[in-house]
């Protein structure tokens, strides 16, 4: 086992973590704000990305999911009950 | 129908410019599969399987073969510019594709690399192409008590060789047989195992589990054991991508053996493209004049290890195709994607689909070119894709994966389910408990009941059905083989070492 072998144990339960936090959100603040927060919190929080590159990432992952299965495919993604 | 009548057929069908657009989108996104560490060809087949669903079957499987095929071709880049196979079937890619790479011949590498897989990949189409419609036509003689012996020999060799114990195979492949129990009972109609969720009535889908198994699973293990930050390569210019007269004159006979070799293995079940490159690999060895050379930088030993992987996934599509067998998970996704547009897998569908099935073997060679004419004028552009942050990959796998989940019903249960198979492939792959048997003995599960209970229904219950007739009894026996023999012959390892310890001890 390597030394590193407590803090990726760590990052992976933080990771997952997130993905529950993430899918609990999404049918509150909608899937945008959902992906938004989830590709920062993942990104900066677990994988320690600089900030300006993770809101960048984030910015554009959200834009590409929303735009390629949102608009471009139809498929319907679960929207928020706060707006 | 002539083979070349129907390949007409099929050219008509691959060559119409929204299968062709489909071909070329699911070959490109197949390379970048390829290259991206913590995704597989099955994680990402999976996790477009939800971009195919508003479209008609033959451009959405031939985008889905497409990333299956083009997965082989892009996990040579990584392979042999940094030493990590972004595919692990390209593992014996980068013993001698680094070695080249350390050595200046980088571009030489990669452009035998790409030149092996588009040789081998257009030999076993062919190879395919004769082989597909012989099994195909004897097996529409088959009965359900023959379909229920080959549906049993394909989980057992599954669940033999698909790493780790045999015991542990099994059990993966029986919880796959029981999570394809919960739904409507297929002949009575009956709800069965849905714990009060009127979601849980249609079954357990098999996406959800794949994209759990696969998807969410691939990148926590990858976090788990750490991974590689992208690595400003080495390598240099990558200017002359064409081998040299001298490297064909070495690598030519290794890529036809290798061809012929990684096909026949890829036929078989559960044994899949990472064992036909090692094979390949460790023939090449054997049989090479110079030896030493291997490791140290033979270009032979890439066009080897290539061609094998490359060829190993057409003849994988044999046993799907004809019997509706898949032999991995790949291939099991593959015939789930085919289940969801309406199409099974099978003999018959040669018959009711003809256009469909040679429009896809079609769809493989121009697949195939079209990746030769990308690998090599394009290997800049993939090269970069080496240096995308595993962050964004992992949260991008996360996001795509509970989008795909969220499209099958348009509601969160199955989004939750997801988070729930997240954690049990987690689990499994703690436990030393391989996913593939567990995939295709869900995507099977409901085939392998039906061929069972017609098999009861049309002997008035006989279970000698099984083994009264020659077929399914040897298939069965086959089967009962897999099980049986790798504990028997370990027993019998066991046993002879320690009469030789006690035969040394009573000499000393």
């Amino acid at each position: 086992m390597s030394a590193d072998a407590p803090r990726f144990a760590r990052r992976v339960l933080a990771l997952y973590g997130l993905f529950v936090l993430y899918v609990l959100a999404m049918p509150i603040v909608g899937f945008e704000a959902a992906t938004f927060a989830f590709a920062v919190a993942g990104m900066r929080g677990v994988f320690g990305m600089p900030l300006w590159r993770t809101a960048l990432y984030a910015a554009l992952l959200t834009l590409v999911a929303e735009g390629l299965f949102g608009i471009g495919l139809g498929v319907p993604l679960p929207a928020g009950r706060l707006w | 129908m002539s083979i070349l009548e129907a390949l007409a057929q099929g050219a008509e069908v691959a060559l119409a410019p929204i299968n062709l657009l489909y071909c070329l989108l699911g070959v490109t996104l197949g390379n970048i599969v390829g290259i991206l560490p913590g995704i597989g060809p099955a994680t990402g087949i999976a996790l477009l399987i939800p971009v195919t669903m508003s479209m008609s079957p033959e451009p959405a499987i031939i985008m889905l073969a497409g990333i299956y095929y083009g997965s082989k071709y892009g996990g040579a880049i990584t392979s042999i510019l940094l030493r990590t196979p972004g595919e692990s079937s390209s593992v014996m890619t980068a013993v001698d594709g680094y070695e080249l790479a350390r050595l200046g011949r980088a571009g030489q590498a990669l452009g035998m690399a790409a030149f092996a897989s588009f040789i081998a990949g257009t030999a076993s189409v062919v190879l395919l192409m004769l082989f597909a419609p012989l099994l195909a036509e004897v097996a529409l003689a088959f009965g359900p008590a023959e379909f229920f012996g080959l549906m049993m020999l394909g989980l057992a060799a599954t669940a033999a060789l698909s790493g780790g114990s045999l015991s542990k195979g099994i059990l993966s492949a029986l919880i796959g047989l029981a999570l394809s129990t919960v739904g409507l009972d297929i002949i009575t109609g009956q709800p069965r195992y849905r714990l009060g969720w009127f979601e849980l009535l249609e079954g357990i889908d098999f996406l959800v589990v794949a994209l759990g198994l696969f998807g969410i699973t691939e990148v926590l293990d990858t976090v788990q054991h750490g991974f590689a930050e992208p690595v400003r390569a080495s390598y240099g210019r990558l200017r002359n991508l064409l081998p040299s007269r001298e490297d064909w004159r070495r690598s030519a006979l290794p890529l036809g053996r290798s061809t012929l070799l990684g096909f026949a293995v890829g036929v078989l079940p559960g044994v899949g493209a990472i064992i036909a490159s090692f094979l390949a690999y460790a023939t090449e060895r054997a049989v090479a004049r110079e030896p030493g050379r291997f490791g140290k930088g033979a270009i032979e030993a890439v066009a080897a290890a290539e061609s094998a992987d490359n060829a190993a996934v057409n003849g994988s599509l044999v046993p799907l195709l004809t019997l509706g067998i898949p032999g991995s998970a790949s291939t099991a996704i593959l015939a789930g994607a085919f289940l969801m547009f309406g199409l099974t897998p099978g003999p018959l569908l040669f018959e009711t689909n003809p256009g469909f099935v040679w429009g896809l073997i079609a769809s493989l060679y121009i697949g195939n070119v079209l990746l030769l004419l990308l690998n090599i004028p394009l290997i800049g552009v993939f090269v970069q894709i080496t240096r995308l942050p595993f962050a964004l990959v992992a949260v991008l796998v996360f996001v795509l994966s509970a989008i795909g989940a969220f499209a099958l019903s348009n509601n969160l249960f199955h989004v939750w389910l997801l988070v729930i198979f997240g954690a049990v492939g987690y689990a499994m792959r703690w436990a030393g408990l391989p996913a593939a048997p567990l995939i295709l003995a869900l995507v099977l599960g409901n085939a392998l009941e039906q061929n069972f209970r017609r098999t009861l229904a049309i002997t008035d219950g006989d279970y000698s059905a099984f083994v009264s007739r020659p077929l399914p009894a040897a298939l069965l026996l086959l089967a009962l083989l897999f099980a049986v023999l790798p504990p028997l012959l370990q027993w019998n390892r066991a046993r002879v070492a320690a009469r030789v310890v006690a035969h040394g001890r009573a000499e000393a």
